[in-house]
């Protein structure tokens, strides 16, 4: 596995109410060396949490030390403490509110000159919406996201997954990474705001142009591709494919394929200008190919005649595929993603276990931040911060 | 006030999008990227709608670089090319697998010319595993990781995000890999960073995993506006649109359940139960409002809710303003350019725009090759030999 001695110096702290990118951010930090202080606060406990909620908070707490904080002036001392010695911290707009509610201090930046304050919300701390309140469909319906994802006819629709949420998680680690490199220069920064709806904004460098140029909104073009013919999703016996053939060498190997060579001389198709203005023609002639094959037979005619496509896979089969296992996303629980990135051939380290509620408060008060251990124990007898030992048991988390 | 990676040279050799963007970010963040061209230009110079006689992928993947061209299947060009990587600090890089060992700049040889090269291999499958040779755009990754198959409305073909999302997280996580490797770097250690659109794509669906684990894949299949845990949880029409409404918490319902006449004491699972029901409600408090105007009244009860809009009311809402990722750069030859900005932050409320315009091809030959390389001399004769354009 791949480790960065480098990191494990840097203490980030985590304050999120929600699952989100301050939570994807700081498990990216966490796997590649920093010590994660994931701050919980004792009154905290959420009573609705699903059972995908509960499995997924303890896939994402991996690798992170819990802190269990109470609300008192020894608890904003105990923060404090975590604060001053840290070097990113870490919030979504609830942590943001509950971290200056505690330390009655709106300007975290000017308290604390030597953090790296990142501020990871859905529609960014500025703005008509910055106080808005939800997830990833939230963003992606407010962002054009929406707009732009269906089949003609079928309306609007939402991506699967996380994307952008994840995307913005990304943004906050470089984020932080670059802030932490430029104050090597002495520099000093203000906060970090990094938002989910800025993600998706970023994410529209395909479609906004169309806006631009022609004052018209484009809207959900199904499977196709609005510069390269062909490029679809195809029906075969028992699914479906997805080819992308746009490029002329491509072309030509796709006609071979579905025994129709005399395409290619077709003056209409010689062009990818041409393809695009006769694509019904073009995809009549690839589906009624496929119409009668299996999934596999195409797929593999595909990967013999290097022909981008494949199989349209569930989730389900991806996780079970020999690839999902040769990149390393799952551990041996198959829970967890153990990569988002190789180095040196090797991914980063697979975290087992998240640990249980406050299971971290003294190694990161007593140990990492050097608070006294007479003013931890009467912390501790205040109800200011709290313990607990072990890690969290997902099967009944 | 400085830029956090000035002083950081990168050399991109990518096309298309998910190299190239990631090379952006991190000329965004102030490193000096130099975009190694072919003679006739990156693809995406040629690609689709345009400002100028450039692709307007190009123009938003490219600003905040240089340009010059190079022919690195001429022995002087891969020549250059490996002086240029003694120079460098970061090679990213998104051919197909083996093209660059083909023409003799892989990782081998990039770390024989400088031992502390951080090279970024940026592929739709990664290096590893049997896909690894698979050829790969955007839209194929979306199929074989899941994320097609969850994508759409119930009863329809699966679906691919309107957005190249593996493309862009590609590129996500390739600028973050090499950050975190030049915060991390040691003197004569190379790094090799190895990313994958389709992990991405896999990592993008981490909300499914679960489900993908417990259940079927039928319970997986075109998943469409709702969410199988929660309701209300759906797109409704309003009197001029859709509002998208996202209840996850007691709270939310709490607040929601009276306006709409229904039991606060509904708990999740009869909401789910009664989804037909808890809908038509909504359906008909939303009907006569208008969607931002609804959207409004939620959020200030603190319900999750947005109104569905369209690229046209995105780019005149006050929210982009205010964040603005949007800007006009006045180019030297394309003229005015609406372009994306960064959506990595600084703490610096004005510095989200291009610092540097994106080049025409090959706009930085003499400064890049002459000056930096000190081969002004030989310019002449690498043009005759078509090394350079």
């Amino acid at each position: 596995m791949s480790t960065f001695p480098h990191f494990e110096s840097l203490l980030v702290v985590e304050v999120s109410g929600e699952f989100g990118a301050a939570t994807l951010a700081a498990k990216i930090l966490s796997d590649v060396g920093c010590l994660v202080a994931r701050l919980e606060f004792a009154d905290g406990t959420r009573v609705d949490d699903t059972e995908t909620d509960r499995e997924l908070l303890e896939l994402l707490s991996r690798g992170k030390h819990s802190v269990a904080l109470g609300r008192s002036p020894a608890a904003a001392d105990a923060l404090d403490a975590m604060l001053r010695h840290a070097r990113v911290l870490l919030v979504d707009r609830e942590g943001l509110l509950g971290v200056r509610a505690l330390l009655r201090c709106d300007d975290l930046p000017l308290r604390y000159p030597n953090l790296t304050v990142c501020a990871c919300t859905a529609f960014g701390l500025e703005g008509p919406m910055a106080a808005w309140t939800g997830g990833e469909e939230i963003v992606q319906a407010a962002a054009g996201i929406m707009s732009i994802t269906g089949h003609p006819g079928s309306g609007t629709t939402r991506v699967a997954g996380i994307p952008l949420t994840y995307a913005a998680a990304m943004f906050a680690v470089t984020s932080c990474l670059a802030d932490l490199e430029r104050r090597k220069t002495g520099a000093t920064t203000g906060l970090l705001d990094v938002s989910v709806y800025d993600a998706a904004i970023a994410f529209q460098s395909a479609s906004m142009p169309a806006y631009f140029l022609t004052g018209t909104a484009p809207h959900g073009i199904g499977n196709r591709h609005s510069m390269s013919v062909p490029w679809n999703s195809f029906r075969c016996a028992d699914g479906w494919v997805i080819i992308c053939a746009g490029n002329h060498p491509n072309w030509v190997r796709l006609c071979e394929m579905i025994g129709r060579p005399e395409l290619v001389a077709d003056p209409r198709f010689a062009t990818q200008d041409g393809r695009i203005a006769h694509v019904d023609e073009i995809e009549a002639a690839v589906g009624a190919w496929m119409r009668d094959r299996s999934v596999a037979e195409v797929e593999a005619l595909l990967n013999a005649n290097t022909i981008a496509g494949g199989s349209i896979l569930p989730l389900h089969d991806v996780v079970e595929h020999p690839q999902f296992h040769a990149r390393r996303l799952f551990d041996a629980g198959r829970r967890q993603a153990g990569a988002v990135f190789h180095l040196d051939r090797e991914p980063l380290d697979v975290r087992e276990g998240a640990w249980r509620t406050g299971a971290g408060t003294r190694a990161v008060l007593v140990d990492r931040c050097r608070v006294p251990a007479a003013q931890y124990e009467r912390w501790l007898a205040d109800g200011a911060v709290r313990e607990a030992q072990g890690v969290v048991d997902v099967e009944t988390a | 006030m400085s830029r956090p990676l000035e002083g950081v040279r990168v050399l991109d050799i990518g096309i298309s999008t998910a190299g190239p963007y990631a090379a952006r970010l991190l000329g965004d963040l102030g490193a000096d990227v130099i975009k190694v061209e072919p003679l006739d230009g990156e693809n995406t110079r040629g690609l689709g709608l345009r400002y100028g006689d450039a692709g307007y992928l190009y123009h938003v993947n490219n600003y905040n670089k240089r340009s010059i061209t190079l022919r690195l299947q001429h022995p002087r060009g891969r020549d250059l090319f490996l002086e240029l990587v003694a120079k460098s600090d970061v090679v990213v890089e998104n051919f197909a697998i083996g093209t660059m060992d083909k023409w003799g700049v892989g990782y081998a040889a990039c770390r024989e010319a400088n031992p502390a090269i951080i090279y970024c291999s940026v592929k739709g499958f990664g290096e590893s595993g049997p896909w690894a040779g698979l050829r790969a755009f955007d839209t194929v990754t979306q199929a074989l990781c899941g994320l097609m198959y969850s994508t759409g409305k119930p009863g329809d073909p699966p679906l691919k995000a309107g957005p190249s999302v593996c493309d862009l997280m590609g590129a996500a996580v390739s600028s973050m890999a090499v950050m975190i490797a030049i915060a991390a770097r040691r003197p004569d250690h190379g790094q090799f960073v190895d990313t994958a659109l389709f992990d991405m794509g896999a990592v993008a669906l981490i909300s499914l995993w679960p489900l993908a684990r417990r259940g079927s894949a039928e319970s997986l299949r075109s998943l469409g506006n709702r969410h199988p845990d929660h309701a209300p949880f759906d797109d409704y029409a309003c009197g001029d649109g859709r509002v998208m409404v996202t209840v996850t918490r007691e709270a939310q319902w709490r607040a929601l359940a009276p306006l709409l006449a229904l039991p606060v004491e509904w708990s999740r699972p009869t909401r789910i139960e009664k989804r037909e029901t808890v809908d038509a409600a909504l359906s008909a408090w939303l009907a006569p409002h208008g969607a931002q105007q609804a959207a409004e009244q939620l959020q200030a009860l603190a319900i999750p809710a947005a109104p569905i809009l369209d690229l046209k009311q995105v780019a005149q809402s006050a929210q982009l303003a205010s964040r603005k990722m949007i800007g006009t750069l006045r180019h030297p030859v394309y003229g005015d350019v609406p372009l994306i900005n960064t959506p990595l932050a600084t703490g610096e409320a004005d510095s989200r725009g291009p610092w540097r315009h994106q080049p025409v091809l090959g706009e930085n030959n003499e400064e890049v090759i002459g000056d930096l390389l000190g081969r002004a001399d030989e310019l002449a004769s690498l043009r005759a030999e078509g090394v350079v354009r």
